[in-house]
């Protein structure tokens, strides 16, 4: 049965006439308890995937809002494989091909990041596959981003395995900012903070289309002259 | 000292009595709505493959007619069609418990009708999860990485949804982080006539908890945390669609009844004796698939995890 502590003063400072005591220390019979391991729940391996409509400014840069082929028997035509715990891919791809998406391999990591692949094992975590550019804490039941190296992933694909975005999806993009920072301009005054984004996105896809305009390759096509009876 | 004391009698006391009670540890628990955006495909019962192709045809005043002169020939039109495929696969969970742990089973946690019900409420969560892990992947998106949802966000959804020609109701499947940065947006804005309508009101007054949350400026919404993450889990990607955007699908198996089988709807829950280690398994099974079908019949919306 633990000590009542009733004094903590150190003898040496004891005021005279005050009861002398020593050093306690509390015990405890019980082991901790609790797992220190990542509380992430079990996640699919997945594969990358662009797609030409799909861009993002993301830290003053147009980049892909890449999207995700998870890499699970019964999710969008992935079928089981032969060999157990492996998937088919077949009808997977066709549909990905159909919809113009484009497969990012696993391996097309930038060499400073020195990964062989872009999903990454967490340790105490079996069935968890995430992205190498998110961060497992322990105890934490949620990851978090690795910003920069996730920035510099999505520009090294910019060009490699991702082209560039069309004219049109920038201009597309510039518009809906241009609308919404002046909607945001008459309704929303006091939200500085939603303005200024705004304008530094709009900043960075004019420059980004000024880029373009000389490398516009619009769709061929002929004169068109209507059949008009005078 | 004579006295009686508890932690004197360890012989005759245990450390711990368990309750008759138990808690459920958390978990998102709620089945998918019977929505009509969701398309179920047909039962794959006697179709020859586990992978099925659905055609897309475009007809129903997809073409216009267009005009000619009184006698020239009528011009062909071309029809378009395209398609998705949609593959079950084989889904299953086992537990295993031993005689003993059976016997001094207080809470009747190992109970057949337990057990069963546990196989349901699992059953519909993995398909929650499937059709969850398709709603991140449109080509159209609304919001912003790293910016909080917001009820501009729901409505550029909504008219992107319309502009592509998109019949509703709408469904729209998001994280709850999603939802709530939404019903704060509704709560924090004053003077708008959104945020004065009956509607956000009541929506900033609901009942906490995941699933169906109501409907909200045109959109009937559900929570759940399968919805994935985007940008490397800064963001959250729920989607919004209307019919022909997400289509699911379950190849039901009658139980056999020589066998220890039992149907719970499409699901087949089935007891396995192994007499030799006397452990008594409880399993269900389940063949489900669940796939994008028509791209522009949804739309991401990205905001901030």
């Amino acid at each position: 049965m633990p000590a009542t502590p009733f004094v903590t003063s150190d003898s040496s400072h004891q005021p005279a006439g005050a009861v002398a005591g020593s050093a306690f220390v509390p015990s405890e019979d019980a082991e901790m308890r609790g797992n220190h391991a990542p509380r992430l729940t079990p996640r699919a391996a997945f594969y990358y995937f662009a797609q030409p409509e799909r861009w993002q400014v993301l830290e003053g840069k147009v980049l892909p809002l890449l999207g995700k082929m998870k890499l699970r028997a019964g999710v969008g035509g992935v079928t089981a494989g032969r060999v157990p715990g492996s998937v088919n891919l077949r009808a997977a791809k066709v549909d990905l091909e159909e919809k113009r998406r484009i497969l990012i391999p696993v391996d097309s990591v930038p060499p400073a990041h020195r990964a062989k692949s872009y999903l990454s094992t967490v340790d105490g975590c079996p069935g968890v596959v995430i992205s190498l550019y998110e961060k497992a804490y322990p105890g934490l039941a949620e990851t978090r981003p690795d910003t920069k190296r996730w920035v510099e992933f999505l520009e090294y694909q910019v060009g490699r395995t991702v082209p560039a975005p069309g004219e049109h999806v920038l201009e597309r993009m510039l518009d809906e900012r241009v609308k919404s920072r002046e909607r945001a301009m008459s309704h929303e005054k006091r939200n500085t903070s939603k303005i200024e984004r705004l304008e530094q996105e709009i900043e960075v896809l004019r420059a980004e289309l000024d880029k373009r305009v000389e490398m516009a390759e619009p769709v061929d096509g002929s004169a068109a002259v209507p059949m008009v009876e005078e | 000292m004579t006295q009686i004391l508890y932690s004197n009698i360890g012989d005759l006391a245990t450390s711990e009595v368990l309750s008759g009670d138990f808690l459920l540890l958390l978990a998102d628990r709620n089945a998918l709505p019977n929505h009509p955006a969701l398309y179920k495909a047909e039962d794959f019962s006697g179709m020859g493959s586990s992978t099925i192709k659905i055609p897309q045809i475009g007809l129903m005043g997809y073409n216009k007619l267009t005009s000619e002169t009184e006698v020239a020939s009528s011009s062909t039109v071309a029809l378009t069609d395209g398609s998705a495929t949609l593959a079950v696969s084989r889904y299953t969970k086992r537990y295993e418990a031993s005689d003993l742990a059976r016997i001094v089973d207080k809470q009747g946690f190992l109970r057949t009708d337990v057990l069963t019900m546990d196989a349901f409420v699992s059953y519909n969560a993995t398909i929650r999860d499937l059709v969850a892990n398709l709603v991140d992947n449109f080509s159209s998106t609304v919001g912003s990485s790293g910016v909080d949802g917001s009820i501009e966000d729901i409505l550029d959804a909504t008219a992107t949804l319309e502009i592509a020609a998109v019949q509703g109701p709408f469904l729209g499947i998001v994280h709850p982080r999603q939802w709530h940065d939404a019903v704060k947006d509704v709560a924090l804005n004053i003077g708008g006539a959104v945020q004065l309508s009956g509607d956000a009101q009541r929506v900033a007054t609901a009942m906490a908890g995941l699933g169906m949350k109501g409907s909200f400026l045109g959109v009937d919404w559900f929570t759940t945390l399968d919805v994935p993450t985007a940008n490397a889990g800064a963001d959250r990607a729920g989607g919004i669609f209307g019919f022909g955007a997400i289509g699911w699908a379950e190849a039901p198996l009658p139980a056999d009844p020589d066998l220890p089988q039992a149907n719970i709807g499409p699901a087949l829950f089935e007891k396995d004796r192994t007499a030799t280690t006397a452990t008594t398994g409880a399993l269900v099974h389940g063949y489900l698939g669940a796939t994008e079908m028509i791209d522009a019949c949804g739309v991401t919306w990205v905001s901030d995890a």
